[in-house]
């Protein structure tokens, strides 16, 4: 999960419009699974929908201190070997990381996408291109239905692969819309 | 951006089994970013790779030779294992490669075809 102190200003997105995609998104693909297989779906079912997709795992000193890196005009996601294994063995954290990433490559891949990079905070969130990857990660990796059933952060960190600090994030924004 | 190898290693890998690039790193004994390289075409593709390929993946003749074509297509050198073998074989490996520095486009064709006809 990418914090870091500029972001890019993208167009404005309500967060129940990134909710929506992201459930529409597993909806496409079929997936019921309260675990959602990221590297499966980055790895496997997008490259089959979008051939000139390409998904790369990258050593440390290339990437530095970026977890990730999605450029969609070049169609493409980098991520950090060790992040990869991170995700690979089910660490939560490294798991949101990859679904943060195909946040930025499905919501900020319009072609000539006005983006300026500014430090955060000097523009609305909604338009801040790092908290709209993070909202969608956060909806895809933890769908509703699951965090309504479960209400405990460690609980859902189990069944849905993810953090407890994620989990603790999700369940506050479902609090905030009366989902809870 | 992966190359042509790289789309068709990726294929394969997905035709059988669903294989991401960390099993396949694992089936092969190698790490994930190694396989993310040589589909990118920052590595070149090891001598032995598409044997390996062909009994992990059980491959067939056809996709062993696709993915040939598309290797040769990114290799910069290749090298040839002249262990036990004839000195005459040794002799005509050499000279093929000294040969083949200024062959012309015809000529490669012609040995192309005598190749096909060994």
């Amino acid at each position: 999960m990418a914090m870091p102190m500029y972001s890019y200003e993208v167009p404005p997105r309500r967060r129940d419009e990134i909710i929506e995609a992201a459930v529409a998104l597993r909806q496409a693909l079929r997936i019921t699974n309260p675990m959602f297989p990221i590297l499966q779906v980055v790895e496997v079912l997008l490259p089959q929908i979008d051939p000139d997709f390409s998904f790369e795992v990258k050593e440390h000193a290339e990437l530095g201190d970026q977890h990730g890196l999605t450029r969609p005009e070049l169609k493409e996601m980098l991520i950090r070997e060790d992040v990869y294994e991170g995700a690979r063995n089910g660490v939560g954290r490294d798991r949101f990381t990859i679904a943060h990433e195909l946040g930025h490559y499905l919501l900020h891949n319009e072609p000539g996408l006005a983006r300026t990079l500014k430090p955060r905070g000097s523009f609305p969130v909604y338009k801040c291109a790092e908290w709209q990857a993070n909202s969608f990660a956060g909806a895809l990796l933890i769908p509703t239905d699951v965090a309504q059933a479960l209400r405990n952060p460690h609980a859902i960190a189990e069944t849905c692969g993810v953090s407890v600090d994620a989990a603790t994030v999700q369940l506050k924004v479902l609090a905030q819309k009366g989902l809870l | 951006m992966l190359t042509e190898f790289g789309k068709t290693l990726r294929m394969m890998r997905i035709a059988h089994g669903n294989k991401t690039l960390g099993d396949l790193g694992e089936m092969l004994g190698v790490s994930a970013t190694f396989i993310s390289a040589i589909e990118t075409g920052k590595k070149s593709v090891p001598p032995s790779f598409i044997n390996q390929l062909q009994a992990k993946l059980n491959l067939d003749a056809d996709e062993v030779r696709r993915l040939e074509v598309a290797a040769a297509k990114q290799a910069k050198e290749i090298s040839m294992g002249l262990h036990d073998r004839t000195d005459r074989a040794r002799e005509l490996a050499v000279a093929f490669a000294r040969r083949f520095e200024n062959m012309s486009d015809a000529e490669v064709e012609k040995v192309f075809n005598q190749l096909n006809d060994l």
